[in-house]
C-alpha cells in the first residue's frame, strides 16, 4: 500500500512535544537530582520520568501516524468550530495582535498597575476584533475597568497592583 | 437528621441566597452565549469567591454551573444557535417549534425538563456520594493509583478527538503538575533554578488561559460572530398535565440516563444529551415527529443533560476525583475554601455536604425562576458586539487568575496556556485530558509512590487487590476499546476499509 509522507499541524506540534519531552528526559538525569535517594530509590524524577517516556511514546506515533497517512484519508481530526485554513491565514494579524497585546497587558498589569493597564487594554482589544465604535469603546473601557477595580480593592479588598505615577491606583 | 438541619442552617442566609440567584442568574447569561460555557463562566467568577465565605463561594459556583447547562437551551430553541454544545440537541426539536410560532412552549418544555433533570440528578447525588465515600474507605493507596489512571483513560478516550491525542494530552497535563517542588523528597523539579516556579504551575491560571484566552484567540482568529436575530418577541408557558403525563415515562429514562453517564469521568451533559435523545427517538410513541418539533425531542434532551450536574459531582466530591473540566475548576476553588473532597467530607464535614445537596436544590428553583421570568432578556445579550463581550471575560478571568495567589507569574502561566490551549485546539488536540491530568497528577503520584513503598516495590502486587485489578482490567478494556469494536465490525463484515474512517488519524 503506498503512503505519502506530509508534515501538517499536527505533526509539528507532536515534533515540538516530541523535542520537548526529549529533552526534560535528559534533564533528569542532572546530576542535581542525585542527591535525593529518598522512597527506595525512587527520588524526585521518578515519576516524571515515566510521565516523560509515555509522552515520547506518544508524540513519536502521532508524528508517525500524521507524516504517513494513507491516500485518501481525511484530514486530521479539527474542531468543528474551526476555521478554513485559508480564513485562518487571513486573520492572522489579527490574531498575532490580540496575542501581542495581551502579553503588553500582562507585563503592564504590574508595571503600570491594574487601572490604567485595563483601560488601555479594553480600549485597545476591541479595535483587533473589528469592533469600530469609538464611544462605545471608550465608554465601556473606561466604565468596566474602574467598576472592576473599585470591586476588587474597595469591597473585596483584593490588593490589586498599582502604577508607580499614582498613590490610589 | 442533625446535619441535615445544620446543612440548612448554613444556607439560610442572604449571603448564600444572594449567591446562588445571582449564580444561577450568570450562569443562564453565560450559557446563552455560544462558545462560552461552564468552565469560563466559574473562572469568570473565581476572583469573586476568593474573598466570600466558604458556602456562599459554593453557592456562586454551582449556581453558575447549573444555570450554565440550562441557558445553552435558550438560544438554541430561539435562534437555532446553541449556546453550549450540550444544548445542540435541544436544538432539533426547539427551534422547529420555534418556528412555527410555539417558542413560549418550547422553552417551558426546556425550562420544567431541566428543572426535572437538575433535581433528579441531586436526589442520585444524595444516594450515591455518602455510598461511594463510604466505599472508598476501603481503598488503599493501590485503589486510587488504580482509579487515577482509569479516570484519565477515559476522558481521553471519549475526548474529541483521537484517543492517541487525548492520552499525550492528558500526559502532558500530568508532567506540567510535577513541576515545582517534589512533595516526598522537597527537591526541585524543572524549575531550571526560577524561585518563582518553584511553588508550581497552578491549575486556575492553567484553566483561564486554556478556556477563555484560547477562545478569545479562536474568536479573533475567525473573526466569529454568530448570526444573531434580535427582532424576535418571545414568552413562557409551561405545558399543563395532560401534555406532561404521557411523557413521564420518558422524563424518567431520560434523568437516569444523564445521571448514570453524569457520574462516569470524561463524559458529560452533551453526551448524554444526544444518548437520551436517541433513545427517545428510538422508543418514544411520537418518534415519528421527533426532529420537527416535537416536544418529546426537548424532553429527552434537556432533562438528561440537566441530570449530569447533580451526578457528575458524585465522584468529585465521595473520591476527590473530577470529572470533567468543570468539576476540576470547582476542585481546585474547594481546596483553595479550606475543604477537601474525599471520604473524610461525609465524616468530618457533613453539614457542608448537607448544605451543598440544599446549594444545588435551591439552583434549580432559582434557575426555573431565571428562565421563566427572563428568557427574553438573556437573549438580549446577545447583542452585546463581540470585541466588548471578549474584552470583559479576558480581563475577569485574568483578574481571576491573579487573585489566587497574588502572583504576576501565573499571568504569564495563563498568556502561556491560552496560546498552547489555541494550538491545541486548531489542531485536534482535546483539552479536557490537559486540565484533568493536571487534577490527578499528585494524588496518582502519591498513590504510585505510597503503593510502591507498601508492595516494596513490587509493581505486580498491585493486581493482587481486587478492586485495583478490576479497575486496572477496566482500563486496559477502555484503552484497547477501539481496536476491539474496529476488529468486531471486520468480523461483522460491516467494517468499511480503515483508510475510509472518519478521523484518519485514529
Amino acid at each position: 500500500m503506498l503512503v505519502a509522507a506530509r508534515v501538517n499541524s499536527t505533526t509539528a506540534v507532536a515534533t515540538l512535544a516530541l523535542g520537548t519531552a526529549l529533552f526534560l528526559f535528559w534533564h533528569t538525569f542532572d546530576p542535581a537530582y542525585d542527591t535525593a535517594f529518598a522512597a527506595a530509590g525512587r527520588g524526585p524524577v521518578f515519576y516524571p520520568r515515566i510521565l516523560l517516556a509515555i509522552i515520547i511514546g506518544l508524540a513519536a506515533a502521532i508524528a508517525l501516524q500524521s507524516l504517513f497517512r494513507v491516500p485518501g484519508a481525511q484530514k486530521p481530526s479539527q474542531p468543528a468550530d474551526a476555521a478554513p485554513e485559508k480564513a485562518g491565514w487571513r486573520a492572522l494579524p489579527a490574531l498575532l495582535a490580540a496575542i501581542a497585546l495581551t502579553a503588553g497587558y500582562v507585563m503592564a498589569f504590574s508595571a503600570a498597575g491594574y487601572l490604567l493597564s485595563t483601560i488601555v487594554y479594553a480600549l485597545l482589544l476591541p479595535l483587533v476584533f473589528g469592533y469600530r465604535n469609538p464611544l462605545a469603546i471608550g465608554a465601556f473601557a473606561l466604565s468596566y475597568a474602574v467598576a472592576t477595580w473599585y470591586l476588587f480593592e474597595k469591597v473585596f479588598l483584593i490588593i490589586l497592583p498599582k502604577s508607580p505615577w499614582f498613590a490610589a491606583f | 437528621m442533625d446535619a441535615a438541619l445544620l446543612g440548612l442552617d448554613l444556607i439560610l442566609n442572604w449571603q448564600v441566597l444572594l449567591a446562588v440567584s445571582l449564580g444561577t442568574a450568570l450562569g443562564v447569561a453565560v450559557g446563552v452565549l455560544p462558545g462560552l460555557g461552564s468552565v469560563v463562566g466559574i473562572t469568570m467568577v473565581l476572583p469573586f469567591t476568593l474573598t466570600m465565605g466558604q458556602i456562599p463561594a459554593i453557592a456562586l459556583l454551582l449556581g453558575i454551573y447549573c444555570g450554565s447547562v440550562y441557558g445553552g437551551s435558550i438560544t438554541a430553541i430561539v435562534i437555532n444557535t446553541p449556546g453550549t454544545p450540550q444544548a445542540a440537541a435541544t436544538a432539533l426539536d426547539g427551534y422547529p417549534m420555534a418556528a412555527r410560532g410555539e417558542a413560549d412552549l418550547a422553552l417551558g418544555w426546556a425550562t420544567a425538563a431541566s428543572l426535572a433533570g437538575g433535581l433528579f440528578s441531586v436526589m442520585v447525588l444524595m444516594l450515591a456520594a455518602p455510598q461511594l465515600a463510604a466505599f472508598s474507605l476501603n481503598f488503599t493507596s493501590i485503589e486510587y493509583f488504580a482509579l487515577g489512571v482509569f479516570a484519565l483513560i477515559c476522558i481521553a478516550q471519549v475526548s474529541r478527538g483521537s484517543l492517541l491525542k487525548g492520552l499525550l494530552s492528558g500526559a502532558v497535563g500530568m508532567f506540567i503538575a510535577t513541576i515545582g517542588v517534589d512533595q516526598v523528597t522537597g527537591d526541585m523539579r524543572f524549575t531550571f533554578g526560577n524561585f518563582q516556579l518553584s511553588a508550581g504551575i497552578s491549575l486556575i491560571p492553567a484553566i483561564v488561559g486554556l478556556f477563555a484566552l484560547s477562545e478569545m484567540f479562536v474568536r479573533v482568529s475567525e473573526r466569529y460572530a454568530p448570526a444573531v436575530r434580535t427582532d424576535f418577541r418571545i414568552g413562557f408557558k409551561v405545558p399543563g398535565w395532560r401534555e406532561w403525563r404521557p411523557r413521564l415515562l420518558l422524563l424518567l429514562k431520560s434523568c437516569s440516563i444523564g445521571s448514570f453517564i453524569g457520574a462516569l469521568p470524561g463524559t458529560g451533559a452533551a453526551t448524554s444529551a444526544f444518548i437520551s435523545y436517541a433513545e427517545a427517538k428510538r422508543s418514544s410513541p411520537n418518534r415519528e415527529r421527533i426532529g420537527k418539533g416535537e416536544p418529546d425531542g426537548i424532553v429527552s434532551a434537556e432533562s438528561a443533560n440537566n441530570a449530569v450536574t447533580g451526578s457528575a459531582l458524585v465522584p468529585t466530591f465521595a473520591l476527590g476525583i473530577p470529572g470533567d473540566p468543570v468539576t476540576a475548576v470547582m476542585l481546585g476553588t474547594l481546596v483553595v475554601q479550606g475543604i477537601t473532597p474525599g471520604p473524610r467530607l461525609f465524616t468530618d464535614q457533613l453539614d457542608i455536604v448537607y448544605a451543598i445537596f440544599l446549594i444545588l436544590i435551591a439552583a434549580n428553583l432559582v434557575m426555573f425562576a431565571v428562565g421563566a421570568l427572563g428568557a427574553q432578556a438573556f437573549t438580549r445579550i446577545l447583542r452585546v458586539p463581540q470585541g466588548l463581550l471578549m474584552t470583559g471575560v479576558v480581563v475577569i478571568a485574568l483578574l481571576g487568575a491573579y487573585g489566587v495567589r497574588g502572583n504576576p507569574l501565573d499571568l504569564i502561566i495563563a498568556l502561556a496556556a491560552g496560546i498552547v490551549g489555541f494550538v491545541m485546539r486548531k489542531t485536534g488536540f482535546p483539552i479536557a485530558p490537559m486540565v484533568i491530568g493536571m487534577v490527578l497528577s499528585p494524588m496518582i503520584e502519591n498513590a504510585l509512590r505510597q503503593s510502591l513503598l507498601l508492595t516494596r516495590g513490587d509493581f505486580w502486587a498491585f493486581f493482587d487487590r481486587p478492586i485495583a485489578l478490576g479497575l486496572f482490567v477496566l482500563t486496559a478494556f477502555v484503552l484497547l476499546w477501539p481496536l476491539l469494536a474496529f476488529a468486531w465490525r471486520r468480523l461483522q463484515g460491516a467494517a468499511p476499509p480503515l483508510k475510509s474512517r472518519p478521523g484518519g488519524e485514529e
